[in-house]
């Protein structure tokens, strides 16, 4: 008997408790559903596979040109005077076997002579940090792009 | 929804019909948002947890083998998101008996009048562990069986059939505390 009623009253505790669930039931905001979809649609441009808009080849070819005329304006053109950018004299340098090498060799190198180009300082400067954006870039360009 | 029915949009979904999913989130926004505010008791968690579930169950439907009814699977990515929640925010605890004292002496009917039932749960729902909360929740208001409920909630049948027994009785003692014993229609 004892067990019947403790039944009946479960019966009518979880009746309860379900009408509270139901007469309590809470509408999300309107927007949920928009911005569900939003982040649905978020989700799927994310993981498109990024492709570079120049190829690793052409890269490799304007960095080839790039550094060649450098290597040209730096040490073989020559301005209206006949003069190169960097005038590098190199000294005739007697390397021959001796305890006291050290020393030969810092006076070797003593004969260098370099003589800065006639170019503005700002150019310089630019042609400069060109050559290090452009390094950055093929460096971050062959870890994201390539791995 | 029927299971049938179920498949069918699972299908366009994973054929790349995105307004299937669309009417997937139709069909089952209100109750995971329950489920969630449930648990979570804040409107603005819910719908953050609400719009992770979605995005994952839009991720991983194609791992969805069908030996649960979809909104169990569902539910089940709703719970761990919930508790992921829980472990990350603490939550604010609220003192249940000066609560429920601005409702002693009303009577159900007073109380569906002033419209408050939300308030009732709310009281109800404080003196429930969070996992408590979202047991109670499927059975009650999800309507999950127990078997569904261990899938959920990866609990033993005996486990959940205890959490069951006990926030029954805390939730009926605390619905006596505030005068209700039956509804009123």
């Amino acid at each position: 008997m004892g067990i019947m009623k403790n039944n009946e009253d479960n019966k009518l505790q979880d009746d309860l408790i379900r009408d509270l669930f139901r007469k309590s039931e809470s509408l999300p905001n309107r927007s949920l559903k928009e911005q569900i979809m939003l982040n649905i649609e978020a989700s799927e441009s994310s993981v498109m596979e990024y492709e570079p808009v120049i190829s690793k080849k052409v890269l490799w070819i304007i960095g080839a040109a790039f550094t060649s005329l450098i290597a040209y304006l730096l040490l073989w053109f020559k301005d209206s005077s006949g003069k190169s950018y960097l005038d590098v004299q190199w000294p005739s340098i007697d390397i021959t076997f001796s305890v006291d090498w050290f020393s030969k060799l810092n006076t070797a190198f003593e004969g260098i002579h370099l003589e800065m180009p006639e170019l503005p300082f700002t150019a310089l400067a630019a042609i400069l940090a060109i050559m290090v954006m452009g390094f950055s870039f093929i460096i971050s360009y062959r870890m994201r792009a390539f791995q | 929804m029927h299971q049938t029915e179920d498949t069918y949009l699972i299908e366009q979904i994973l054929a790349g019909n995105t307004r299937a999913f669309g009417d997937l989130v139709d069909q089952y926004q209100v109750r995971v948002y329950n489920f969630v505010l449930n648990i979570l008791r804040n409107e603005e968690d819910a719908h953050e947890v609400v719009q992770d579930t979605f995005l994952k169950v839009y991720k991983s439907l194609n791992t969805f083998r069908g030996e649960s009814k979809l909104s169990t699977w569902m539910l089940r990515i709703a719970y761990f998101a919930c508790m992921t929640r829980l472990r990350k925010v603490k939550p604010v605890l609220v003192d249940i008996e000066n609560h429920s004292s601005s409702f002693e002496g009303n009577n159900v009917h007073d109380q569906a009048e002033l419209g408050d039932m939300r308030s009732v749960l709310a009281q109800a729902l404080e003196g429930l562990t969070e996992d408590e909360k979202g047991i109670v929740t499927l059975y009650y208001y999800n309507e999950q069986s127990i078997k569904e409920i261990c899938e959920i909630t990866g609990l033993k049948d005996s486990n959940v059939k205890i959490i069951l027994h006990r926030s029954r009785k805390k939730m009926s003692e605390v619905l006596r505390k505030v005068g209700i014993t039956e509804w009123v229609s």
